[in-house]
C-alpha cells in the first residue's frame, strides 16, 4: 500500500487539476453557448422581422438576450460536465514529460503489488509534483472562438440590409370604411350629382366628368386616402375656376338673403335666391318700369326700406364692383326719394344683372360643387356637429358648426367653441379674425420641466375656426407617407432614420378602437 | 526466487544492458538501432527474425553477441537437404564399457543458449517447424522422450528476401513466433569507412564476456516486473485490433490491405519489448509512447497484407504508420 503522504499528495494534485478542468468547461462551453446563441439570436431577430414591426433596440435586445441565455446554459453545462481524472493525470503527464507516469500510478497504485505499486507512485510524484495545473491545463482559446465573429456579421448585416418596418401604425390609425358605408356615400354622391344644374361650358363639363369618375371610383371601396386625395385635387381644380369666374367669393343667392325689409324688391330677392338672376334681372327692369309709369306707390317708409335693403345688397356684392355701385346708386336714390333716378338706377342694375348672368350662374355652380364635395369628405371622416352630434343643416357647409344650444362661444368654455385654437380657448384674446389674417398670440408661460420661463406662440386661424378641419389621424398619416418616403434614401443615415421611426411612433394616435370617436382636440400638434 | 522490482535492480539493468551494448559495438559498426532492438528481443525473451540481403553483418552481430554474453553458441546454416533430426539431434546406439548396448539421445545444436539461425527460408518447412516448435516450446521431443532446452533459449533467424528461388518462406503461424522481425538496412557512408578500417587492418577487436547466463536470467526477470497500467494496454488492444480489417479501431488503409491481423502474441510482444524500453529509460510502467515505438518491429510481421497491397507495393510498415496515428490513446489529452 502507498504512503499516506503519496496518496494525500496525489489526491491534492488531482483535487487541483479537476479545478482546473471544471473552470476550463465552463469557459469552453460558455463559448460554445454564445456561438450557438449568437445564430440563436440572428434566428430570433429574423423571426421577430418576419412576425411583425420591431425597432432596431428591440432586435438588438432580443439578439442580445438569446445569446446571454445560451451562453449562460452552455457554462452550466460545462460546469457540469464529468471530469475524466485519467485525462487530467495524463495531462499532468504531459506537461512535466512525465511519460504516462502519473496516469498510470493513478490506476496501479491500489496493485496488489504493494512494494511496486509504491516505488511506481513514488517515481510519479518525483516527475509531477511541481507541474502546475495551469500548465498540465492551459487555457486556450476555443476553435470555435473564431467563427463568433460569424452572427455578429450576420446580425449587423441582417440589421443593415433588411427592410425597416413601415411605419404602418399610422396607416392602422386611419379609420376604415366597411363596404356599406362606401355604397351609402356613393348614393348620396350621386343623388347630389344628379341634382347638378347641367353645365354652362365645356370646362364645366369636364369637371362634371371628373365628378362622375369620383362616383364611380367610390363605388369601388376605395382606399380611404386615394378617395380623399382624389377630392382634394376636384376641390382644387373647383375652387380654381371659381376664383377665375370671380376673385373673390360671388354669391347672390347669399347677398339676397340681407334683402328683407322691402316689399317691392321681395319679388327680386326670391328670384336671386332661386338663382334666377334673368328673371331676377326682368323684374328689377319691371319694377323700373312701373316707377317711370307711376304705377307704383312708394310712401317713405317704402323708400327707406329699399334703400336699406339696396345698401345691404351692396354690401355683399364686393365681389362684383359694377353691380356694387348700380346697387349703391340706387340704394342713394331710394334713400333721396327720386323714384326717376331710382328707376335708372335700378335699369342699370337690371342691364348689369342680365349681362352677368351666366357668370353669377357658374359661381353658384361652382360653389355647389364644393360645397359637394366637401359634404362627401365630411361623410367619409364620419364627421358630426360637435354641438348636436349629427349632421345638421348648419354643419353641412362644411364648417362643423351650427347654431344649436351649446354651439356658442362661451357654452364650451375650455374646449373652443366659436374661437380660434382647440386648447388654446381660455388663452385666446377673443379678437377678431379676418380671413387670411391669423394671429400669433404670444405668452409667457411656466415650464413644469425646467427652471425659468418660456415663451410659446399659439398660431389662430380663422378659417378653420377654432378646430382643425382634418382629423389628428389623417394629419398624422400625411407626415408618415411623407416620411416614408424619404426614410429610404441613401442621404439620411441609419441612427436618424431610427430616430425619425421613434419620434413617429410616440405621437402615434391611439388605438384604433378610439379612433371612432372626432379627434381628439387635445391631441399634440404633429408637426415636426 | 528474484528480487522486487527496486530502483536499484533497475539501474543495474541499465548498466548491464550499456555494457552490453558498448561491447557489441566494438565489433559491430553502426546499426545502434538494429542492436537496440535485437538486445530488447532479448532481454523480452522472445526469438528475432533478421531480414536483409547478404553481408550486411547478421551473422556477426549474432556471433558478437553470443562472444559478449557467454553463452552457448551455435550456428546452424539452413539448407533445402537439412533434416529437423539435424537440428533437434537424435537417438545413436551407444556401447557403454560392459559391451552393452542402448540408445542414447545425442542433442542437436538446438541445444545452446544462442541459436543462429541462418537463412531459415532455405531449409524445407518441415525443418523449419522443427526450430520453431523448438522456439515456442523451449524443449524437444526426440524418440518419445522430451527434452528441455537450456535457459535462456535465444533464437536470431535471418533471411534473405530477394533471393525467392529454391526457398520455403515461413509459414504465417511459424512467422508469428518471432517478437520482432527487424529489417537490416545497408548503412550509410560513415559507418561504412568504420567497417572498411575495423576489418581491413590487421587488428580484430577482442571482447570480452560482460554478462553471464545468470545475469540474463535476471534481467529477463526484471523485464517481467516491470508494469503496464489498464490504459496502455488498452491502447496496445487497440492497435493490435486495429490491424485486422474488420475491427472497429481499423483503418481505411487496413481495410483495404490487410488480409489479416495480428494474433495476441503480437500484443504480447508490444508489451514486453515496450517494459524494456522503460526500464532503459528509467520507468516502472510503461507508457503509450513505448507501444508505438516497439509497434512496428513487432507487428510488421504478423500483419498479413492483401493481393491489393503486394500489387501497389503498400508495405506493413505503411499499414502500421497509418494505424499508429489513427488509434486513439484512451483518455487522451485533448486541447483545453
Amino acid at each position: 500500500m502507498i504512503g499516506t503522504e503519496s496518496a494525500a499528495t496525489v489526491a491534492h494534485l488531482l483535487a487541483g487539476l479537476r479545478r482546473r478542468q471544471r473552470t476550463l468547461n465552463t469557459l469552453r462551453w460558455g463559448v460554445h453557448g454564445l456561438l450557438i446563441g449568437g445564430a440563436a439570436g440572428c434566428l430570433a431577430v429574423l423571426m421577430m422581422w418576419l412576425v411583425g414591426p420591431a425597432d432596431v433596440p428591440q432586435l438588438l435586445l432580443a439578439a442580445a438576450l438569446t445569446a446571454a441565455a445560451l451562453t449562460l446554459a452552455g457554462a452550466i453545462a460545462g460546469a457540469l460536465m464529468p471530469i475524466n481524472d485519467l485525462a487530467l493525470a495524463r495531462a499532468l503527464d504531459a506537461a512535466g514529460q512525465g511519460k504516462d507516469r502519473f496516469a498510470s500510478a493513478l490506476q496501479l497504485m491500489n496493485d496488489h503489488h504493494k512494494d511496486r505499486a509504491s516505488l511506481i507512485v513514488e517515481d510519479a510524484l518525483l516527475h509531477v509534483r511541481h507541474t502546475p495545473a495551469a500548465a498540465a491545463l492551459p487555457l486556450r482559446i476555443p476553435r470555435s472562438a473564431r467563427w463568433l465573429v460569424a452572427p455578429v456579421a450576420l446580425l449587423a448585416a441582417m440589421l443593415l440590409l433588411l427592410p425597416q418596418p413601415k411605419l404602418q401604425a399610422a396607416a392602422a390609425q386611419v379609420p376604415e370604411i366597411s363596404a356599406e358605408q362606401w355604397q351609402q356615400i356613393a348614393e348620396e354622391f350621386d343623388k347630389e350629382l344628379a341634382q347638378l344644374p347641367k353645365p354652362l361650358t365645356p370646362e364645366e363639363e369636364e369637371l362634371q366628368k371628373e365628378l362622375e369618375r369620383l362616383a364611380e371610383l367610390l363605388k369601388e371601396n376605395p382606399d380611404k386616402r386615394d378617395a380623399l386625395k382624389e377630392i382634394a385635387k376636384l376641390s382644387e381644380r373647383v375652387e380654381r375656376d371659381r376664383r377665375e369666374i370671380s376673385p373673390r367669393e360671388l354669391s347672390l343667392k347669399k347677398a339676397a338673403k340681407a334683402m328683407s325689409k322691402s316689399a317691392a324688391l321681395k319679388q327680386f330677392a326670391a328670384k336671386m335666391q332661386q338663382g334666377e338672376y334673368q328673371n331676377a334681372s326682368e323684374e328689377l327692369r319691371s319694377l323700373a318700369s312701373k316707377l317711370n309709369d307711376s304705377e307704383l306707390a312708394l310712401d317713405a317708409e317704402e323708400f327707406e326700406a329699399m334703400a336699406q335693403d339696396l345698401e345691404q345688397l351692396a354690401k355683399e356684392l364686393e365681389a362684383d364692383q359694377e353691380l356694387e355701385q348700380e346697387c349703391q346708386g340706387a340704394s342713394n336714390a331710394a334713400s333721396r326719394m327720386n323714384k326717376k333716378e331710382l328707376a335708372e338706377a335700378l335699369k342699370r342694375m337690371a342691364d348689369q344683372m342680365k349681362n352677368n348672368a351666366g357668370k353669377y350662374q357658374r359661381s353658384d355652380n361652382m360653389s355647389r360643387r364644393k360645397s359637394m364635395l366637401d359634404d362627401l369628405k365630411r361623410r367619409m371622416n364620419q364627421k358630426k356637429c360637435e354641438s348636436c352630434g349629427e349632421g345638421c343643416s348648419e354643419c353641412e357647409d362644411g364648417n362643423g358648426f351650427c347654431d344649436k344650444p351649446g354651439d356658442k362661444p362661451g357654452n364650451r368654455a375650455g374646449r373652443g367653441g366659436l374661437k380660434a385654437g382647440w386648447g388654446s380657448m381660455a388663452k385666446w384674446d377673443g379678437g377678431d379674425l379676418s380671413k387670411n389674417d391669423e394671429k400669433r398670440v404670444g405668452e409667457m408661460t411656466d415650464t413644469m420641466e425646467t427652471q425659468g420661463d418660456s415663451t410659446s406662440f399659439q398660431v389662430v386661424s380663422p378659417d378653420e375656426r377654432a378646430r382643425s378641419t382634418k382629423r389628428y389621424e389623417e394629419l398624422f398619416a400625411e407626415f408618415v407617407q411623407l416620411a416614408e418616403a424619404d426614410l429610404d434614401l441613401d442621404s439620411v443615415p441609419v441612427s436618424q432614420r431610427e430616430y425619425l421611426r421613434k419620434y413617429f411612433k410616440s405621437i402615434r394616435p391611439k388605438e384604433p378602437a378610439a379612433t371612432d370617436h372626432p379627434a381628439d382636440p387635445a391631441a399634440p400638434d404633429p408637426a415636426p | 526466487m528474484h528480487r522486487e522490482l527496486s530502483k536499484e535492480r533497475v539501474e543495474l539493468f541499465r548498466r548491464n544492458y550499456g555494457l552490453l551494448g558498448e561491447e557489441i559495438g566494438k565489433r559491430i559498426v553502426g546499426y545502434r538501432e538494429v542492436i537496440n532492438q535485437v538486445l530488447t528481443a532479448m532481454m523480452a525473451g522472445g526469438n528475432v527474425l533478421l531480414e536483409g540481403v547478404p553481408g550486411l553483418g547478421k551473422t556477426l552481430l549474432v556471433r558478437t553477441i553470443g562472444e559478449a554474453t557467454q553463452m552457448d553458441f551455435q550456428r546452424i546454416q539452413f539448407t533445402p537437404d537439412l533434416m529437423p533430426a539435424d537440428i533437434t539431434g537424435t537417438n545413436i546406439i551407444h556401447t557403454d564399457d560392459k559391451g552393452g548396448r542402448s540408445f542414447r539421445f545425442q542433442p542437436g545444436p538446438i541445444f545452446s543458449n544462442l541459436v543462429l539461425a541462418d537463412e531459415i527460408n532455405r531449409a524445407t518447412p518441415k525443418t523449419q517447424s522443427a526450430v520453431l516448435e523448438a522456439m515456442q516450446e523451449g524443449r524437444v521431443t526426440v524418440g518419445g522422450t522430451t527434452h528441455k532446452l537450456p535457459d535462456p533459449f535465444w533464437v536470431l533467424a535471418t533471411q534473405n528476401p530477394i533471393e525467392m528461388e529454391g526457398t520455403y518462406p515461413l509459414p504465417e503461424a511459424q512467422i508469428d513466433r518471432f517478437i520482432y522481425k527487424i529489417d537490416v538496412r545497408p548503412q550509410g557512408e560513415d559507418e561504412l569507412l568504420g567497417i572498411i578500417r575495423r576489418t581491413t587492418g590487421d587488428e580484430h577487436a577482442q571482447l570480452k564476456p560482460v554478462l553471464n547466463r545468470e545475469q540474463i536470467i535476471d534481467m529477463q526477470a526484471t523485464v517481467r516486473q516491470v508494469m503496464a497500467a489498464e490504459f496502455v494496454q488498452r491502447y496496445a488492444a487497440r492497435i493490435a485490433l486495429g490491424t485486422h480489417p474488420h475491427s472497429e479501431h481499423a483503418t481505411d488503409m487496413t481495410r483495404r490491405f490487410v488480409r489479416f491481423g495480428v494474433s495476441p502474441r503480437g500484443v504480447q510482444s508490444l508489451i514486453l519489448c515496450a517494459k524494456v524500453r522503460a526500464i532503459l529509460d528509467d520507468r516502472y510502467t510503461i507508457s503509450c509512447e513505448d507501444i508505438r515505438e516497439v509497434a512496428p518491429p513487432a507487428l510488421r510481421h504478423r500483419i498479413i497484407r492483401s493481393f491489393e497491397a503486394e500489387a501497389e507495393g503498400i508495405t506493413s510498415d505503411a499499414v502500421l504508420k497509418s494505424l499508429l496515428e489513427s488509434v486513439k490513446e484512451p483518455a487522451a489529452v485533448r486541447a483545453a
